[in-house]
């Protein structure tokens, strides 16, 4: 193509004007590519919440907060005591210990809970049970030391010169007359209460005396502090929720979420599912035992629980846990309803059995944050939108008004080819191919840049930090908060896309740019100049 | 061939008006070999202008072979200065950035002609300049009188009916300018071209089958 070699040579006639063309292409390319790279990575984020969420299929998770002493809470099975387990010390025994706490959350009483499950809009009333465990695991030391000192009574010898400095001190005679005189008249009752006192403080100063003539090493004797003796001992966490193993397709657990392993057997099984991670960290595999306070637990399953309705480690049937905690309650209810437009009422009906009661709608909470999330993504799209089209607005500007200065100072060149015959359209081609080779020029430029500058960023691992405030700890890990701030992998599609479009605008510059100007009479001009 | 009637230009700047080209009427035969002399700012380039259709007359008409070309259009002008006229200048005006053989090539080009057809065709032009040897070099490194060469070659790319050659020796000493003025009469004598010359030097109009003289914008003839 002729047009093309004469594109070429003249882009490589005018370094300086291809370079200034290409650079501004590339920061537009680079503009665009930018933001894609950060729509994509909010919209990754926005999916990463969403999924577990819409996965819960469930309405409602209700919960009610602990207060002091019960005070404001109906009465009836609130009094919650776990057990305290009270072992002998045995040296060099290893001991677990389970505290189990209630966390934060209090157990509904049986009245709350038939008054809830009479509703009739609930199609499933599900209870779970979820508590805290504190582990301490450790190793009594082999022996059970107290080092005592203990001082050499008085010899006879000793005795008998204490004695003999004692009836040579005349205070101590002194003293010694006044408290005989004093003990006789205690003991006949006749005493006063002053004089008791006095009786009392002259023992005192005899016995002062007496112990200053005892020998040096009852002196430096200090009565010694009994420690109890040292425990290596070291303490986990964790939360230990009780599901309902009657219905497995719906809780905080659901068969679903077992990654291997299965689902328990009954509601009072002996067995025990452990959040994979967890089970990872601690070395347990499935048929191991699992031991909670006294009770032994099969390790049945792994689960990867994906609702992130439940940040809890450990999974017992809610019968076993009930067990091992001796308590029948249930302080988690996940209810189903029969229609979705019967939520309002529900939770009037909620607030009235349960004041204190705090309610959590996936499907609400799932709209919030995608709400809140999409108002980021809506709200980086257009800013990030109109910085994009000044920057390209801008580029479009500067390419016309340099493309503008070359056609002015190639006048004489437009205007031969004019004269040996080339149509407007011809002109208009040749132009835009010039520019299309700089844009392209610019295109490779930015996808450069762009790949170093990738590189980099994923280097530096730059993180967006959404903070759930008004989401309850226990329904989101940690995880679900930070999420990459832009895009990991190169976005061909965006570049392919803004390629086009450098190109396409390119295009159209060359063509409106050389037919608003339209140099009508470039041949007597350049005549002129000859001249 | 060509026929001017009453052909006028006048340019207005401000108040002052210009009359460049006066009611202008002759006839230019095929084969001719047409010479125009007058001192500067007589209206020589004008009157070419006016007769290759790169400007438009305040008044009058031009016909190539019985073309009226002042009712044509920008578009349909380029055409017909494609196939009927090829010009020379006084600055040659050849493109810098494409070597001998591109510049002929490409007035060729609007053609449609095949490329291979249209390289060999540009070779054989500049073969008929004696430059088929330098085709290769941008005109930056050619002498005035090789790039007249290579622009006489490109005026005669597409075998036009009318060539137009405002001052062709213009830039050139005596002895170039004598060799370009006889390779124009050559050519034109070989293909039947007519040729309108505009010059000052004296040594062209032995050349000329007619001439004529420009004074003030009025075309008269010597004899
Ligand atoms: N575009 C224009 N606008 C206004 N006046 C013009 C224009 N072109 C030419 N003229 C005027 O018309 C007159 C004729 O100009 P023209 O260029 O035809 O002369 P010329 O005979 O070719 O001169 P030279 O020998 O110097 O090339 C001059 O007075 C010139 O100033
Ligand atoms: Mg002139």
């Amino acid at each position: 193509m002729f047009t093309c070699k004469y594109a070429f040579w003249e882009s490589l006639r005018r370094p300086g004007k291809t370079l200034f063309v290409a650079l501004v292409v590339a920061l537009s390319m680079l503009g665009w590519l930018f933001i894609n790279a950060y729509a994509k990575a909010l919209f990754s984020a926005h999916e990463k919440v969403m999924r577990p969420l819409k996965d819960a299929r469930i309405d409602f998770l209700v919960t009610s907060p602990r207060t002091d002493a019960g005070k404001n809470l109906p009465a009836g099975g609130n009094e919650v005591t776990f057990v305290e387990e009270k072992g002998q010390i045995t040296p060099g025994q290893r001991f677990t210990k389970d505290e189990i706490n209630l966390n934060s959350l209090r157990i509904f009483s049986s009245r709350e809970m038939a008054e809830i499950a009479e509703y009739p809009s609930i199609s499933q009333l599900v209870p779970a049970l979820i508590v805290q465990v504190t582990r301490t695991e450790g190793r009594y030391p082999e022996k059970i030391v107290v080092e005592e000192e203990t001082v050499a009574p008085l010899s006879p010898e000793e005795k008998k010169a204490i004695d003999a400095k004692l009836k040579s001190n005349p205070e101590y005679q002194a003293l010694s007359g006044k408290y005989a005189e004093l003990q006789g008249k205690v003991a006949a009752n006749s005493a006063s209460e002053e004089e008791k006192k006095q009786l009392q403080e002259t023992l005192r100063k005899m016995q002062q005396i007496e112990y200053s003539y005892y020998p040096e090493r009852f002196k430096k004797f200090k009565a010694k502090e009994i420690k109890p003796p040292p425990v290596k001992a070291s303490q986990t966490r964790f939360v230990v929720a009780g599901i309902d193993a009657t219905n497995p397709d719906f809780g905080l657990l659901s068969k679903a979420e077992i990654a291997t392993g299965s689902y328990f057997s009954a509601n009072n099984a002996a067995e025990v599912i452990l959040r994979k991670d967890f089970a990872e960290e601690k070395e347990i595999k499935i048929g191991d035992v699992f031991s909670l306070r006294d009770k032994q637990l099969k390790v049945i399953g792994f689960a990867k629980p994906t609702t992130g309705l439940s940040s809890a480690e450990v999974y017992l049937p809610l019968g076993t846990l009930r067990e091992v905690v001796k308590n029948e309650g249930a302080n988690v209810l996940l209810v189903r309803l029969k229609g979705v437009e019967r939520a309002a009422k529900f939770k009037e009906t909620l607030a009235k059995i349960l004041p204190d009661s705090q309610v959590v709608e996936p499907q609400e909470m799932s709209s919030q944050i995608s709400g809140a999330l999409g108002k980021t993504e809506v709200l980086i799209k257009e800013y990030a939108s109109f910085l994009v089209a000044v920057i390209v607005l801008a580029s479009i500007v500067i390419v016309t008004i340099s493309l503008v200065l070359t056609l002015t100072a190639r006048r004489n060149e437009i205007g031969v080819l004019k004269v040996i015959g080339w149509s407007h359209f011809g002109i208009c081609r040749q132009v835009a191919a010039e520019l299309v080779i700089q844009t392209l020029f610019g295109i490779l430029l930015s996808l450069a840049v762009a790949l170093v500058l990738l590189v980099v960023v994923n280097n530096l691992d730059l993180k967006l930090n959404i903070d759930f405030n008004s989401v309850e700890k226990n329904i989101f890990g940690s995880e679900y908060k930070t999420f990459e701030l832009f895009h990991p992998q190169f976005d061909w599609v965006a570049f392919l896309k803004g390629s086009l479009a450098a190109l396409c605008l390119a295009v159209t510059v060359a063509f409106l740019t050389v037919s608003v100007f339209n140099w009508k009479t470039p041949f007597k001009k350049m005549e002129q100049r000859g001249e | 061939m060509i026929k001017a009637v009453n052909l006028s230009k006048t340019y207005k700047m401000g108040e002052k008006k210009v009359e460049a080209v006066r009611k202008a009427n002759f006839e230019v035969d095929k084969g001719e070999f047409f010479v125009i002399e007058g001192v500067s700012g007589s209206g020589k380039t004008t009157l070419l202008y006016l007769l290759g259709g790169l400007d438009r007359p305040s008044e009058g008409t031009v016909e190539i072979d019985g073309q009226d070309i002042t009712r044509l259009s920008e578009n349909q002008l380029a055409k017909f200065r494609l196939k009927n006229i090829g010009f020379v200048f006084q600055t040659f005006n050849l493109i810098p950035t494409l070597n001998a053989r591109e510049n002929v090539e490409a007035a060729i080009v609007p053609t449609g002609m095949p490329a291979a057809e249209r390289i060999e065709r540009a070779m054989n032009l500049l073969k008929a300049v004696g430059m088929e040897n330098r085709w290769h070099h941008l005109p930056g490194k050619l002498s005035g009188g090789e790039q007249q060469r290579v622009a006489i070659a490109r005026a005669l790319a597409n075998n036009p009916k009318v060539v137009l050659a405002d001052e062709p020796t213009g830039d050139l000493d005596t002895k170039t300018g004598l060799k370009i003025i006889e390779m124009l009469k050559e050519l034109s004598l070989n293909n039947g071209q007519t040729v309108i010359v505009v010059t000052h030097a004296p040594y062209v109009a032995e050349y000329a089958t007619r001439r004529a003289k420009m004074e003030d914008g009025v075309l008269t003839f010597a004899d």
